[in-house]
């Protein structure tokens, strides 16, 4: 006599039933996740989705906060951008950044994705502060519990809280770079700068360019450079050239092309081990001291 | 379309059994052959298709010529039949490389030949010659079916990544009326959901650490992070793989058919030559059938051996990709089951513990020549892995400390199944909420994370 599993009938019918369900949408609350699925993938991917967002069945559609959309007059108008990578021209205003060292750094903050993960390994500044997470988007940064401070996770606005930082490093982008259009991104962005700003009142921030990838990989996938040209672009509008700073540190490690120099990187994307302190020197010329 | 994708799942599985089980009897042959025509085409596209099918006609028709004909004749048919498939294997997945490497040395550009290596091609060519070797022999009788031998040759659940099938190993189930049989199909089923989990749980989240690695860069890795790295590697490409010859013999289990194990506890082994008898048997099978023996084997002295066996594993090696470190790993296999054949090889059966640490100090190595094909990075691997040999600079003194909280328990997991109880439970406890309640997460966890991630491409499906 055979036994009875019920694997495959509990399988088929959960699935089944969880699919349908998600389909149907009774709630409404999967309506942006099922128009962002793919053309053959079910329904049930969106459930998933949804959960990692927090949004569940019994979830009030609406209540979640949507994806801000541009007002284009909100968003700053910055009387000056100082563009810190050309310092030898002869017209240049005296700029206001001198040349630092590793204990500028004490009380510097680095808020990042994988990139400021591994500078946080390689650039040898130790003494410095780094929230930092593999895969972390602006969204996230401002939304999720990403940080870890005393054995609980908690979100950037309670980690802001907690200490006063002299300056804040951000290099974000690289993750979400397929999704929203740049002025979407961008408008995220300024949240992000908004919360920083208000959390750090006395900080110099900033803003640090998107890298580039190597031309195989933009060529290959969508991390396209002309999409984080187009970012850096939109970013860049948001410094003010007195507290928030914009930096472009792509031609550290581009090429003649200006793509990440394919011999720099293992992976197209990041570069490897040694160049961070190339990254961390380029960094020591632009302190700002008050 | 691989089998841990949800349109597979969802769309494909489902669909597929509904009709191969509604169909009477008779037809479920046809549906098979039909059904997995279109499994490829969906999951490789037009032109592969038409590679595996003008494959299937040529081998179909070779095995039939060959069994009609008479002396000389048959073998004209068979070193036709071998020629087309010798020839197709060659031209999609090693021309480009050959001619690579003709250009470096007369100083001319080839880069102009460019062609798409067809899914699965090596397996099923494989598979191919083997069947024309088979009737050519009188081992097995040649199908006179179109329908039965595409069946037989093109059946999704093995078609892309083996169990390299030979026809006595489902000639039985394939001439008979394969009744719906709910203990098979749960049976199958359960096999199934195991396969999945190696894959997407074990597999899909190990590979990310060789990615962290890759981009940190080989040469700036401290030496543990090194070691780790390979071990972690080991563990990701046996659960792919063994993750889904599992899944292949629970679908083809849930068809009606009963497909050989691939992977035996591969790690338990005490020397590298038992290791490939464990590890993607019906490739050493293969192997040993087709070439080795005809090339004389073990009984025709140890000159003949030694020739034998270096064919053997440089072919092996080239077989699983067409770059240089994969001969350089065939040699390396070579020179380890020639040193235990004719020196170690008593040394090693007598002593137990010894013999485990030496094989698992190897494989990780051979593994790590398996997957990097740049020999400059091969080297900087090594030479971390050994690192008196260079350097050392750049290196983050923490590097493992960092990857070793995310991984830690995948380690644990990955070890642990490689070891032999956890099958013994299994075996024993299938039917039992004990086997089926975990089972039943398990496949809820792959659902998630296939749907959420980051999909790591097949480690074999350069094939």
């Amino acid at each position: 006599m055979s036994h009875f599993s019920p694997l495959l009938w509990l399988c088929a019918v959960s699935a089944a039933a969880l699919n349908s369900f998600t389909a149907l949408d009774p709630t409404g609350a999967y309506e942006q996740y099922l128009d962002a699925l793919g053309e053959n993938t079910p329904a049930i991917a969106a459930f998933f989705n949804a959960a990692e967002s927090g949004i569940f069945p019994w979830t009030i559609p609406g209540v979640s906060e949507p994806i801000p959309s541009p007002v284009p007059d909100l968003l700053p108008q910055p009387p000056e951008v100082v563009d810190p990578v050309i310092p030898d021209e002869p017209e240049e205003p005296v700029s206001q950044f001198t040349t630092v060292d590793a204990s500028y750094f004490d009380d510097a903050l680095f808020l990042g994705d994988s990139h400021t993960d591994g500078f946080h390994d390689y650039a040898g500044l130790s003494n410095a502060t780094y929230f930092t997470k593999n895969g972390l988007t602006v969204k996230d940064a401002v939304e999720k519990s990403f940080i870890e401070l005393d054995g609980k996770k908690v979100t950037l606005a309670e980690a802001l809280g907690t200490r006063q930082f002299g300056k804040v490093y951000i290099l974000l982008g690289i993750n979400e770079i397929g999704a929203y259009t740049a002025a979407d991104w961008a408008a995220q962005y300024k949240s992000l700068l908004d919360l920083v700003r208000e959390k750090q009142p006395d900080a110099v921030i900033f803003i640090q360019s998107i890298f580039h990838t190597t031309q195989k990989k933009s060529d290959s996938s969508y991390f396209k450079n002309e999409v984080i040209n187009e970012r850096n672009a939109a970013i860049a509008q948001l410094a003010d050239g007195k507290t928030i700073f914009y930096l472009d540190l792509n031609p550290l490690f581009d090429d003649e092309n200006g793509a990440l120099r394919a011999d720099y990187s293992g992976d197209g994307v990041h570069v490897r081990a040694p160049y961070y302190v190339q990254w961390r020197d380029e960094l020591y010329r632009f302190g700002v001291v008050k | 379309m691989s089998f841990s994708t949800l349109p597979f799942l969802f769309y494909f599985l489902p669909a597929f059994l509904a009709v191969y089980y509604i169909v009477p009897a008779r037809f479920r042959n046809a549906v098979l052959a039909l059904g997995s025509l279109l499994f490829y085409w969906l999951g490789a596209g037009t032109g592969a298709l038409l590679v595996l099918v003008a494959l299937i006609l040529v081998n179909f028709a070779a095995g039939r010529l060959i069994e009609d004909a008479h002396g000389d004749e048959r073998r004209a048919w068979l070193i036709l039949a071998l020629a087309c498939d010798v020839g197709s294997l060659f031209y999609f997945k090693y021309m480009g490389w050959f001619l690579e490497n003709l250009g470096r040395l007369t100083n001319t550009d080839f880069s102009f030949f460019r062609v798409a290596l067809p899914l699965g091609v090596s397996f099923y060519v494989f598979q191919s010659i083997a069947y024309v070797a088979d009737v050519y022999r009188g081992d097995a009788e040649a199908e006179r079916s179109l329908l039965d031998y595409t069946a037989f040759q093109a059946m999704f659940p093995q078609l892309v990544m083996g169990p390299i099938l030979r026809l006595r190993d489902v000639s039985a189930e394939l001439h008979m009326k394969r009744p719906f049989s709910r203990a098979a199909v749960e049976s199958g089923f359960s096999l199934f959901v195991v396969g999945l989990g190696c894959k997407v749980v074990l597999a899909d989240q190990l590979a990310s650490l060789w990615t962290a690695l890759e981009r940190i860069g080989f040469a700036y890795l401290s030496a543990p992070l090194a070691w780790f790295g390979a071990v972690g590697y080991s563990l990701q490409l046996y659960y792919d793989f063994a993750g889904y010859s599992l899944m292949a013999m629970g679908l083809a289990r849930m068809l009606g058919f009963v497909i050989p194990r691939n992977f035996d506890l591969p790690y338990c082994s005490r020397s590298i030559s038992e290791f490939w008898r464990r590890w993607h048997i019906t490739l050493g099978i293969w192997f040993r059938d087709y070439l080795y023996i005809p090339l004389g084997g073990s009984r025709n002295g140890k000159r003949r051996l030694l020739l034998s066996l270096f064919v053997v594993w440089t072919l092996t090696g080239l077989w699983h990709g067409a770059a240089w470190n994969f001969v350089l790993w065939g040699l390396v296999l070579f020179v380890f089951i020639a040193l235990e054949k004719f020196c170690i090889g008593g040394f090693l059966e007598r002593h137990r513990f010894l013999s485990r640490l030496y094989f698992l100090f190897l494989i990780p190595q051979t593994w790590v020549v398996f997957r990097i094909s740049d020999l400059g990075e091969l080297g900087d691997y090594f030479s971390r892995l050994y690192p008196f040999l260079s350097s050392g600079e750049s290196v983050f003194a923490g590097d493992l400390l960092r990857q070793l909280e995310s991984y830690w328990w995948l380690f644990a997991l990955g070890i642990l199944l490689a070891t032999p109880w956890p099958r013994r439970f299994y075996e024993k406890y299938r039917a039992t909420p004990l086997v089926w309640l975990p089972l039943f997460t398990v496949f809820w966890l792959c659902l998630y994370l296939i749907a959420t991630g980051t999909g790591n491409p097949f480690l074999y499906a350069r094939f």
